[in-house]
C-alpha cells in the first residue's frame, strides 16, 4: 500500500510541471492566434528597423523553437524588420516584445517569394519571429531579446515626443459618444435652425467645431460662399435676397406673404397680402467666432386688405379651409435676438393695425337681428417667447427647439344693418392672453437637412407644420413638401370666427439657402 | 528514515499542486496578464456592451460539441477529466445551460463566452460551467467560422440583456418643465463664486394643495418670478439652499366642463403671492437637520375687482371667494432609503385659508360683503393641519414623489390624499393628486368638493 501511494506522488511530482506547461502552453498558443488574427483591436505599437541597422546584425541568428531555423536578419535596405510590441497596459510593466514581422520592399523579393504574395507588386510581410519564438527567446537569450527592447525603450527616453506606430484598428476619437446631448454656447443652434426653417437666407458658416457638451466655448469658423440671389418660394410665401443686398454686418431680404402667425388660420385665411423687409444685423460682431456675436434679425411687415376668402375655399390643396374674419391693413415688427444679457433667445412678434371694418369680405347673418350682418376683425396680434435649443448628440443631426412665451389678439364683432357696408356697432368678444408653446424637431444629417416638424399649442388649438425634402438638383435647386394643419379646440367650444381642424399643403422651391 | 522519506516525497509532490491550483506559477500569470492586456481596452464600457444569453437547446449542443471536439474544454485553465465533461454534458443535454455571450464596444467581433448551469443565470456571481472564452478569435478556431457568425447573427432563441444606460443629470443652461400645475422656465443662470449658482426663472403655480384647493379648485394662477440660489451645484433639483418665488394671482378657468353641483371660487380681486423655502438648518453640523426644508407661502388680495370686472349679470349672484391664505410647512426629508424605491420624507404643513360670502347684485353699485357684521376676518378663516409621508427619488430612469397625506381643519373636515410624480429619464411624465373631503357640511360650506381631482401630463427639458 505505501508503495503504491510512493509512486502515486511521485508521478504526482513528475507530473505537475507538465500541467503547467499545457497552460502556458494554451495561452501561448491563444496569445499567437489573437497576434495573427485580430486586426483591430490590439493596442500594440511597432518600430520598423532596416534591414541594415547594425543592432539587428549584431543579433544574428536569432533561435526559433518548434525545429525551425534560426532566423537571420538580411542586411538588405529593401528589408524591413518590423519590432512589434505591448506598452501600457495594466498590469504589464515593462515593455514586452511579442513578434517581428518582416517587410521587403515592392519588387525586392528574392527567388523565394516571386510567386508568393508579392505578385500584385506591394510589399510582402511575414511573422519571422513569432511570439513564440520571442517568448522563448527570453528565456534562452534574454541579452538579445533586452537588446530590443532597450532600443525601443530608448526610443522615447532620448525623445519624448517620439511616437511609436500602431496597430490599432479602431478609431475610439470618431465614436466619442455622449449620452445626455448638448447644446451651443454660441449661435450655432439658432443660425442651423434658422438655415433649414426660415424662409429667409441666413449666411452659411463653414463649420469646424463649434460646440461642446453643456458649458464649453464656442470655436473657429470659416464663412462660406454662396450663390448670387436666394429665393423661397411657396404658395403661402416668397422671400428674395441677392448678394448686393449683403452688407458688412449684415443682409437684407423681401418678402411676400399670406400667412398670419399667431391667429388660427390657415395660409389665405386672414383676408391680408403681407410685404416686407427683412434686415439681419450683427449687433456685437465676434470676428474670431462668426458664430458668436450677438445677432438681431428683424422683419418689417406691412399688410394690406385682400379678399382671400375666396380663394382658400377653391385652393386644391387646402382642405376644410375657410375665412372666417378679417385682420385688416396693418403694419407688423417680428424680432429674433440671440441671447441678450445672456438670456436665452428671444422672439417678439406684434402686429397693429387701424380699425377699418368697411366692406367686410366675409359676412355671417345675424339670427337675432333680421336683416342684419355682422363680421370678424382682430386688429392686435402679438407673441413674445424665450427659445431653447438643443442636440440629442454633437453630430447635430437632431435638432430640437422649444418656445415657451405668452400669445395675444384682440377680436372684435361689427355689425352691419339694413346691407350697409359700414359697421353700425362694434363690441369687443375676445381679448386673449394665452400661453404659447412650439416644439420644433429638425433632422440634419451630416448638416443636410431632410426634414422639420413643428407643433404649436396656443389658445387650446393645436397648429402642425411640417416640411419634407423632396429632391436637391446640381446647382443648390431644392424642392420642399409642406404642410400646415390646425386641430379643432381642445377642451372649450370653438368660436364663431375660427376655422374646425383644417389643412394646407404645398411644394416650397428654395434656391441658395 | 523510510517513513522521513515518505514524508518528503509527499511534500514536494503535494505542495506545488496545491499552490498551481490557486495561483498558478509567475510565467503562467504572466502569460495570461499578457493575454488580458493585447486589446485595447474598454474596461469602462463592459456594462454597455451588447450582451445575450442563447438559450436555444439545440443551437447549444452544437456548440458545446466544437469544444469536445477540438478538446477545447478548460476548467482552471487545465484539461477536465473525462469523467467531469461527461457529467456536466448531462446538462447540456438536458436543457439546462445556456451561454452568454458578449460584443466588443467598437466593432462586431464577441469578447466574453461562457457555458452558465441556467440555475446560475441570475446570482450575483455565477460559476461558469467551464472556464469563459475572451478572445472572439479562439471562440471562432474552436467552433468554426460560420458557427461563430451564427453566434453573431441572433438567429436563433436568446434573451438580449444589455444594459440601456440612463443618466438624469441636472443641467443648469435652461430648465424648460411644462406642467399645468406648476411650470417654470429657468432664462437666466449665473455662479458669482465657487461652485454656485443663481438661477431666475418664471414659474406658475395652479391653485394650493395645502389650503385643499388644488389645481384648478381655486380658479386662481399664480404666476409670477423665483430665485433660487444652489450653495454648491447638484444634482437633486430640490437640493437648492433658499428659493424665492413672488407674483400675482390671475383667474382661470377649467379644463373641462363640470356639473357646478358645487360653488365656484370667484376671483375678487388682484392678489400677490410669495413664497420662500429653503434648508435654513444647514449651519448646524448634523445630517438630520441638514435635510429639513422650511417653507412658507401667502397669498393676499390687495386690490378688490370693481363691479363692472365681473362682467354683465341682470339677476343677483352669491358667490364665495378665497382673498388670503398662508401655509407653513415643515418637511425632513432623505429619512431612509426604503427599499430603494426612494427616500422616505415626512412633512408637518399648517394651512390658514379665508373664504368671503359676497353678493353682487345689479341694483347695487358694489359688491356686498354678506357676512359684514357677523364674522370679524380671523372668523373666515379655516386653519387646516395636515401630515405628508412619502418616499422621493430624484435619480435614476425613473425620477417620482409618492405622499399620502391626511388632514383636518377648524371648520369641522378633513380629508386623505395622494399626491404623486413621476418623470421618466427627466422628459416626460405627469403629476396628480387625489384628494378626499370627510365630514363636510354641505350647507355650511357648500364650495367644497367630495373629491378632488387634479392631473398634468410632464413635458421637461434641462440642459
Amino acid at each position: 500500500m505505501k508503495r503504491l501511494l510512493t509512486i502515486i506522488m511521485v508521478a504526482g511530482f513528475l507530473f505537475q510541471p507538465l500541467v503547467k506547461a499545457q497552460e502556458a502552453d494554451d495561452f501561448i498558443r491563444n496569445i499567437d492566434l489573437k497576434l495573427r488574427k485580430d486586426k483591430k483591436y490590439l493596442n500594440l505599437n511597432f518600430v520598423d528597423l532596416a534591414g541594415t541597422e547594425k543592432l539587428l546584425q549584431n543579433l544574428n541568428p536569432v533561435p526559433r523553437v518548434d525545429g525551425k531555423d534560426p532566423f537571420v536578419f538580411k542586411a538588405n535596405d529593401n528589408y524591413t524588420y518590423r519590432l512589434v510590441f505591448l506598452t501600457n497596459a495594466i498590469g504589464v510593466d515593462s515593455t514586452v516584445l511579442l513578434y517581428i514581422n518582416e517587410i521587403i520592399a515592392a519588387g525586392a523579393g528574392d527567388s523565394a517569394n516571386i510567386f508568393g504574395a508579392n505578385q500584385a507588386g506591394g510589399p510582402t510581410e511575414s511573422m519571422v519571429i513569432a511570439f513564440n519564438d520571442m517568448h522563448s527567446l527570453m528565456g534562452s537569450d534574454y541579452g538579445k531579446y533586452s537588446t530590443l527592447v532597450e532600443y525601443i525603450d530608448r526610443l522615447q527616453k532620448i525623445d519624448p515626443e517620439y511616437k511609436y506606430g500602431s496597430l490599432l484598428g479602431i478609431t475610439p476619437d470618431d465614436a466619442i459618444n455622449t449620452s445626455l446631448g448638448m447644446i451651443s454656447r454660441d449661435n450655432t443652434d439658432f443660425l442651423n435652425f434658422m438655415r433649414a426653417n426660415a424662409l429667409h437666407w441666413y449666411p452659411k458658416v463653414a463649420q469646424k467645431s463649434s460646440t461642446k457638451k453643456g458649458r464649453g466655448a464656442g470655436a473657429t469658423t470659416d464663412v462660406a460662399s454662396s450663390s448670387d440671389f436666394r429665393i423661397d418660394a411657396g404658395f403661402s410665401s416668397v422671400s428674395f435676397s441677392h448678394k448686393a443686398m449683403d452688407f458688412s454686418f449684415g443682409a437684407a431680404g423681401v418678402e411676400l406673404t399670406l400667412e398670419e402667425p399667431v391667429l388660427h388660420a390657415l395660409p389665405f385665411g386672414n383676408n391680408t397680402l403681407g410685404f416686407g423687409f427683412r434686415t439681419l444685423l450683427n449687433l456685437a460682431k465676434d470676428n474670431k467666432n462668426p458664430n458668436g456675436g450677438m445677432i438681431l434679425d428683424a422683419r418689417l411687415l406691412g399688410r394690406i386688405r385682400m379678399n382671400t376668402a375666396d380663394i382658400v375655399t377653391n385652393l386644391p390643396f387646402a382642405l376644410n379651409a375657410k375665412s372666417n374674419f378679417h385682420v385688416g391693413t396693418s403694419a407688423a415688427v417680428d424680432l429674433h435676438v440671440t441671447r441678450p444679457f445672456g438670456m436665452p433667445f428671444l422672439n417678439a412678434y406684434i402686429a397693429i393695425g387701424g380699425r377699418g371694418y368697411s366692406s367686410p369680405y366675409v359676412t355671417f347673418n345675424d339670427r337675432t337681428v333680421a336683416n342684419q350682418k355682422y363680421a370678424y376683425f382682430s386688429f392686435t396680434q402679438a407673441e413674445g417667447s424665450f427659445s431653447f435649443y438643443w442636440n440629442t448628440n454633437d453630430k447635430l443631426s437632431s435638432r430640437f427647439r422649444v418656445d415657451v412665451g405668452l400669445g395675444y389678439y384682440d377680436m372684435l364683432k361689427a355689425y352691419y344693418p339694413g346691407g350697409r357696408t359700414t359697421a353700425a356697432k362694434t363690441e369687443v368678444v375676445d381679448n386673449t392672453i394665452s400661453p404659447v408653446v412650439t416644439l420644433y424637431y429638425t433632422f440634419a444629417p451630416e448638416q443636410n437637412d431632410i426634414f422639420g416638424i413643428k407643433a404649436r399649442i396656443f389658445d387650446s388649438v393645436v397648429k402642425g407644420e411640417a416640411w419634407l425634402k423632396l429632391l436637391e438638383l446640381d446647382g443648390g435647386h431644392t424642392f420642399r413638401f409642406a404642410s400646415t394643419v390646425f386641430s379643432d379646440p381642445i377642451g372649450r367650444a370653438i368660436r364663431e370666427w375660427e376655422n374646425q381642424g383644417s389643412v394646407f399643403f404645398q411644394i416650397r422651391y428654395r434656391y441658395g439657402f | 528514515m523510510r517513513k522521513t522519506l515518505f514524508l518528503f516525497i509527499a511534500f514536494l509532490a503535494f505542495v506545488p499542486s496545491l499552490k498551481a491550483q490557486t495561483a498558478g506559477t509567475p510565467e503562467v500569470e504572466n502569460l495570461k496578464t499578457l493575454y488580458k492586456s493585447l486589446e485595447y481596452n474598454t474596461l469602462a464600457f463592459d456594462d454597455l456592451k451588447q450582451k445575450w444569453m442563447v438559450d436555444d437547446p439545440t443551437f447549444i449542443r452544437e456548440i458545446f460539441n466544437r469544444f469536445v471536439v477540438r478538446n477545447a474544454l478548460r476548467l482552471d485553465g487545465r484539461i477536465p477529466k473525462v469523467d467531469l465533461i461527461k457529467e456536466r454534458s448531462k446538462l447540456v443535454q438536458e436543457g439546462e445551460v445556456t451561454i452568454e455571450v458578449r460584443k466588443r464596444y467598437y466593432d462586431d467581433e464577441l469578447e466574453f463566452f461562457a457555458f452558465y448551469p441556467s440555475v446560475e443565470i441570475g446570482k450575483e456571481n455565477p460559476q461558469a460551467l467551464f472556464d469563459p472564452i475572451y478572445d472572439g478569435f479562439l471562440l471562432k478556431e474552436i467552433v468554426g467560422d460560420k458557427s461563430y457568425e451564427k453566434i453573431k447573427e441572433l438567429t436563433y432563441f436568446y434573451k438580449e440583456t444589455t444594459k440601456e444606460q440612463v443618466y438624469t443629470k441636472l443641467g443648469y443652461n435652461f430648465d424648460v418643465n411644462l406642467n399645468l400645475l406648476r411650470p417654470e422656465v429657468m432664462f437666466w443662470d449665473v455662479t458669482t463664486e465657487g461652485s454656485n449658482k443663481y438661477l431666475l426663472s418664471i414659474f406658475g403655480q395652479w391653485g394650493s394643495d395645502k389650503a385643499l384647493w388644488p389645481g384648478w379648485y381655486l380658479n386662481e394662477y399664480f404666476a409670477g418670478a423665483r430665485l433660487t440660489y444652489f450653495k454648491s451645484l447638484s444634482n437633486d433639483p430640490d437640493k437648492f439652499t433658499y428659493r424665492l418665488s413672488i407674483g400675482a394671482g390671475f383667474p382661470s378657468n377649467r379644463p373641462y366642463k363640470d356639473k357646478m353641483t358645487v360653488d365656484r371660487l370667484w376671483v375678487s380681486g388682484t392678489s400677490i403671492y410669495a413664497k420662500i423655502e429653503g434648508y435654513p438648518f444647514t449651519f448646524i453640523d448634523s445630517d438630520f437637520m441638514k435635510d429639513i426644508l422650511f417653507s412658507v407661502e401667502g397669498k393676499a388680495t390687495p386690490i378688490d375687482n370693481k363691479k363692472s370686472d365681473y362682467g354683465k349679470y341682470t339677476t343677483i349672484q352669491d358667490f364665495y371667494s378665497n382673498r388670503t391664505f398662508l401655509n407653513w410647512e415643515l418637511r425632513k426629508r432623505n429619512l431612509l432609503n426604503v427599499f430603494d424605491f426612494g427616500q422616505l420624507e415626512v412633512g408637518l404643513i399648517l394651512s390658514s385659508s379665508d373664504i368671503f360670502n359676497y353678493r353682487l347684485d345689479p341694483a347695487q353699485s358694489a359688491v356686498i360683503d354678506l357676512e359684514k357684521g357677523r364674522k370679524s376676518f380671523m372668523q373666515k378663516f379655516n386653519h387646516i393641519i395636515s401630515a405628508e409621508v412619502g418616499v422621493r427619488k430624484s435619480s435614476g430612469l425613473i425620477q417620482h414623489s409618492v405622499n399620502i397625506a391626511a388632514g383636518y381643519g377648524t371648520d369641522g373636515y378633513g380629508f386623505v390624499g395622494l399626491k404623486t410624480f413621476a418623470m421618466l429619464s427627466g422628459n416626460f411624465g405627469f403629476d396628480a393628486g387625489i384628494y378626499s373631503s370627510f365630514s363636510v357640511n354641505r350647507t355650511k360650506f357648500p364650495y367644497r368638493y367630495d373629491t378632488y381631482i387634479v392631473f398634468s401630463p410632464i413635458l421637461r427639458i434641462n440642459y
